[in-house]
Parts: C-alpha cells; structure tokens; sequence
C-alpha cells in the first residue's frame, strides 16, 4: 500500500550504501568523481533559472549595454511591476488557484468514492469500468476539444472557470479511481468486518475507518492533481480567453510578441510564471518525490 | 512494488476468511460510483460521439447550417491533392520525427542520473530534489522560460555563446535541426527528475546481494549494468518507455511556444496544426477528423508497444 511506502522509502535509501564500489582508497575517488558529475548535472539544470533571475531585474538598456550575464546594477523592478499590472497578475493568481484548488478537492473526493466502490465493494464488471475510466484518461484531450467547445457554449459555461474546473475533475479522478482502487483492493478486512458489526453503514465505513486509514495517499493524490491542474496549457486556452478568467500559465503566454514585452518584461514574466510552481515545490518537495515512487511503478 | 512494501498488511488480510463486507443492499456500490459516472458520460462520452458527428460536417463559421458531408472530412486526407491532406501529414511527420529523437535521450539520460543518485555521496537528496525541480513547472513557464534563452536575436545562451567566442547567430529555433535539438533538450531538461525518480525506484528493489555476488565473481561496473541493472529494471524500462513514448507523440507546447512551429512549418507537431485548423480557420469539422486519426494513431502506437514488450517480458 502506498501508505505504507512512504514511511518505508527513506529508511530503504539511507541504509543502502553504495553498492558497487565499496574497495579501499577507489572509493574516494569514486565518490569525488561522483559527485562532480552531480554537480555539473545540478549547474545545468539551475543556470536557466538563474538566468531568468538575473535579467529580471534589470532595464532594457542595462541588458542591451552589459549583457545577460552581468549582475544588474540597480534593482529595476519596472519590468516586473510593468507585467504584474498589465495582466492584472493577482486576478490570475487566485483564478489558477481557485480552479487547481477545487479541481484536487473534488477529484479526490469523487477518487475515494469510487474507489471505495471498486476496491472494496461489490460491483458487477469492475475490471471493466476500471478499463473504461483508464481509456478516458489515455484519451488524447485535443478529441474532446471540438465537442466539450461546442456544448460549453451552448449552455453558456464557455469562458467560465468551471469548464475547466468539470473536465479536469472527471480527467484526474480518472486517474485517482485507478490508484486508489488497487491501494484499496489491499485494505485490510477485519477493520472493515468490525466496522460493520459495529453496525456502521457504508458511507460511515468510508467516512471514518477508510478515509482516516488512507489520508497520506489521498494528501499526496491531492497534491498532484493541484500541481498537474496548475500546469495545465491547452484546455485553459482553449475555454478561457477573457481576462477575467484566464490562468497564470495562460496570461504569461498571451502576451508574448505583444508590443509591451521588452527583453526584461519577457524575462520578467517567466519569473512570475515559475514563482508559484516553485514555491509548490519547497514545500511539498519530499511528498512530490515519494508520491511518484510510490503511485507510478506497480 | 506499492503492494510488496505492505506484505504485513496484505499477508493479514489474506489469512481473514474471504468474507465480503456484505451490509445495505447491492446497489450501494453504484451509489459511489453513481456521481462520477454522470459526469463521466456528459463530459467524456458524450462529446466523443458528439466529435464523431462534427467530423461528418462542414462545419464552418462561414456556413449557417453546417451541412452533412459524411466521411469527405476524412477522405479529403487521404487526397494527395488536397492542401489539407499535405499540411496534415507534414505536422503528422513533425510529431513523428519529434518522437523518434526525443524518446532515446529521455529514456537513457535519466536512467544515468538514477544510476549515480542511487550510489551514496553527500548531499544526494539535495541533488535528487534539485534534478527534479523542473518537473513541477508547466510547458507555458518552460515555453517563455526557453522561447528567450533561445531566441537567436535577442537571447541569451547566443550572447553567452558570443562573448565566449565560441559561436555567434546560432539559429536555435529558426532553422533545423537546430530547432529539434533545441526542442529534445528543452524537453530533456523538463522531465529528466521524473523518469529519473521512476528509475530511482526501481534500482532500490534490486537486491544488493547480486551486486555482492558479480564482484567477487570479478565482474566490472559495465558488465554489472548490463547484466544486473538491466534486466532487475526491465518492468520499469517498459513502463518508462511507453509513457514517454505517449507524452512525446502528444507533444503540443514545445514547438507552439519555442519555434512557433517554425522554421515554416518544420516542427509545427499535429496537435499544434489541428488546434490552429478547428481554434484558428474555425473549421471544425475537418479538426475534430484529424483528431480522431491521430487518436487511431496513438491507439495503434499504443497497442503495438504493449504487445511488443508483453513478448519481452516473457
């Protein structure tokens, strides 16, 4: 069970030396060799970070005159200010957070509910639902494009930050009915037996045995579904084109090629855009790692 | 490997009689599964019957009543003079090309990287959270992130490029190959933490008594990859093979934001030319055709993996 995983992970890993070379004085070098490859790995990945960083900060002159990689001299924040107002940057903020928000609360809820079914109910077929909500999740989301943009207009949520909000619920608990199944096809029984002596019935089974028991794979589902309905480029797009209620990662493409992006305001503009996704990442870094050891590989 | 972990549990719940939890009629189950079904149908089965019914109409802004032309939306793909049918299977092609070179890369780099984060050296986790950082930002941020380090004009990796004396005017995303290389590595930077993390997993249930064994039998490191690490990762090779394979043949945001599918329309990818056919010309019809042979694409690709590698697992 994926609870269980995630206690287990880092005492696996810290007692595991290195397997290979454990010989005398090669270990050193080894170990030297080693670590200097993860740190040209680790320069690779952070210097366009940094690179973003830096030139933020910095007017269009000064990147024009010193280039890109010199430190800015000033802190010129009129990029940054210059970008934040024009795409009314708050006002995205709360819509991603509002449509990533209530999409990984109610996939999360409709995943247990279906789980419960599935995993631990009796239902006639249950491999074969379990097929079909899996096929739903493989389906190439551009097929459905045509048709969900026609009926959205048609009963006027086109535009609507709910559009988005129905079709990545009914996309991740695809996939979160699918975890949850089999991580409840494993739950122990007699829990469940005492339960229902107990004369519990269903939904309080689920509410207060299952639920309690599960919540560290549910915690880890939810933040998954938040970060993936976050990051989310050709559904928002497509279905939310005013202002009011576009996305961050959809604002801070819009205005690429516009007039008012000069080099620092376009640099200016992937630091608002990777700031938050960022911050997500600190801090649910351990959760985000383990969470994919323990929910990918079956 | 989630369920092995829990083999105290699992075992528990083995030895109890295999009595159901048996309380409330039978059809509280369906109860459960009742709301996800519903939306379910509304928004996935209807509109993929619905797409079929578009793609049998000309449906175009220009026309009121967008009339039935059966299956012509297809054939007219199939029609070696019809504009359409080239611009098709060119983004076709792109997408196919894209694959091709982007798949060894993402699927042996992060397989070398789990291979030195699974020996033991200071700071480890550091550099496992660290690899893995680019994971959790969007294609939108990777887009605009990249789409001005490349910029061969104003960018800055040409500049850096210059001052070093190394190269000048390198035309990143506006001639190829030079934009597929630019698109693989963005794509290579972006998800390398998450196949490597994956692979990660899948090294640390190798039992270390088999490396044990091959080096008092004098095996060296390479002969060790190749005949312990190899075959001890071959369910989660294939498992990262096909998932990649997918996500590769989906790929959307890359060239839209990088090279604008250019130069001319070289990495313009089939989800990209298909957005631009029904999102941007507004002809419905003929995009929600296209998206259903690309779909039968995916679906065959698909197929023919899981029956390749289920005779490989044998």
């Amino acid at each position: 069970m994926a609870v269980t995983e995630l206690t287990h992970r880092p005492a696996a890993t810290s007692r595991r030396p290195d397997p290979v070379r454990r010989a005398g004085r090669r270990r050193t070098a080894g170990d030297w060799s080693v670590l200097a490859i993860a740190v040209l790995i680790g320069l690779l990945i952070a210097v366009p970070f940094l690179m973003i960083l830096v030139n933020s900060f910095k007017s269009p002159a000064e990147y024009s005159s010193s280039g890109p990689l010199s430190l800015p001299t000033q802190l010129y924040t009129d990029g940054l200010q210059a970008f934040w107002n024009r795409v009314d940057f708050p006002r995205k903020l709360w819509n991603s957070f509002l449509i990533s928000g209530s999409v990984a609360v109610l996939a999360v809820a409709i995943s247990m509910l279906n789980a419960f079914a599935l995993g631990i109910g009796r239902v006639k077929g249950r491999t074969w639902i379990v097929v079909v909500i899996l096929l739903a999740n493989m389906l190439p989301q551009e097929v459905l494009l045509y048709p969900l943009y026609f009926m959205f207009k048609a009963v006027g949520l086109y535009d609507n930050v709910w559009s988005v909000i129905i079709i990545f619920t009914v996309i991740q608990s695809a996939f979160g009915t699918y975890l949850l199944a089999s991580v409840y096809s494993t739950f122990p029984k007699e829990l469940l037996e005492a339960a229902s002596l107990d004369g519990a019935s269903r939904l309080q089974i689920l509410l207060r045995v299952v639920y309690p028991i599960s919540r560290p794979t549910l915690s880890v589902l939810l933040i998954f579904f938040f970060i993936w309905t976050w990051n989310e480029f050709l559904i928002p797009l497509t279905f939310l084109v005013s202002n009011a209620t576009q996305t961050v990662p959809v604002a801070i493409t819009v205005l690429q090629g516009d007039r008012l992006m000069d080099v620092t305001t376009t640099s200016a503009s992937a630091l608002l855009g990777l700031i938050p996704t960022l911050v997500f990442f600190l801090l649910f870094q351990r959760t985000l790692t383990r969470g994919i050891t323990a929910g990918a590989v079956k | 490997m989630s369920v092995q972990t829990s083999s105290a549990t699992s075992r528990a719940a083995a030895a109890a009689p295999a009595r159901p939890v048996r309380r409330g009629a039978p059809w509280t189950p369906y109860a459960f599964l009742a709301p996800y079904l519903l939306l379910f149908v509304v928004f996935v089965a209807v509109p993929a019957v619905f797409g079929l019914w578009i793609s049998l109409h000309n449906w175009d802004y220009l026309i009121d009543n967008s009339p039935f032309v059966g299956l012509e939306n297809y054939t007219r793909l199939f029609d070696r003079d019809s504009l359409a049918a080239g611009d098709f299977w060119q983004s076709m092609r792109a997408t196919g090309i894209f694959t091709l070179y982007s798949v060894p890369p993402l699927v042996a780099i992060p397989l070398a990287v789990a291979v030195l984060l699974n020996r033991s050296f200071r700071g480890r986790t550091f550099f496992r959270a660290v690899f893995f950082a680019p994971y959790v930002l969007g294609i939108a941020v990777i887009g605009v992130l990249f789409g001005f380090i490349l910029d061969p004009n104003i960018g800055l990796l040409n500049d850096y490029l210059g001052r070093l004396g190394i190269a000048r005017n390198i035309p990143w995303t506006t001639s190829v190959p030079e934009a597929w290389i630019s698109l693989v590595s963005v794509t290579v930077w972006w998800t390398l933490g998450f196949n490597a993390v994956i692979y990660l997993a899948g090294l640390q249930d190798i039992p270390r008594e088999l490396y044990e064994a091959a080096s008092v039998d004098g095996a060296n490191s390479w002969q060790r990859f190749w005949h312990i690490t190899l075959p001890g990762l071959r369910r989660v090779l294939v498992f990262v093979i096909t998932i990649t394979v997918l996500a590769s043949a989906n790929m959307f945001g890359q060239s839209y934001l990088i090279t604008h599918g250019g130069p001319g329309s070289e990495t313009r990818v089939a989800i990209m030319f298909i957005a631009e056919e029904g999102l941007g010309n507004f002809r419905m019809g003929s995009a929600a055709a296209m998206s259903y042979v690309l779909m039968f694409f995916l679906v065959v690709l698909a197929t023919g993996m899981f029956a390749m590698f289920r005779r490989w697992e044998d």
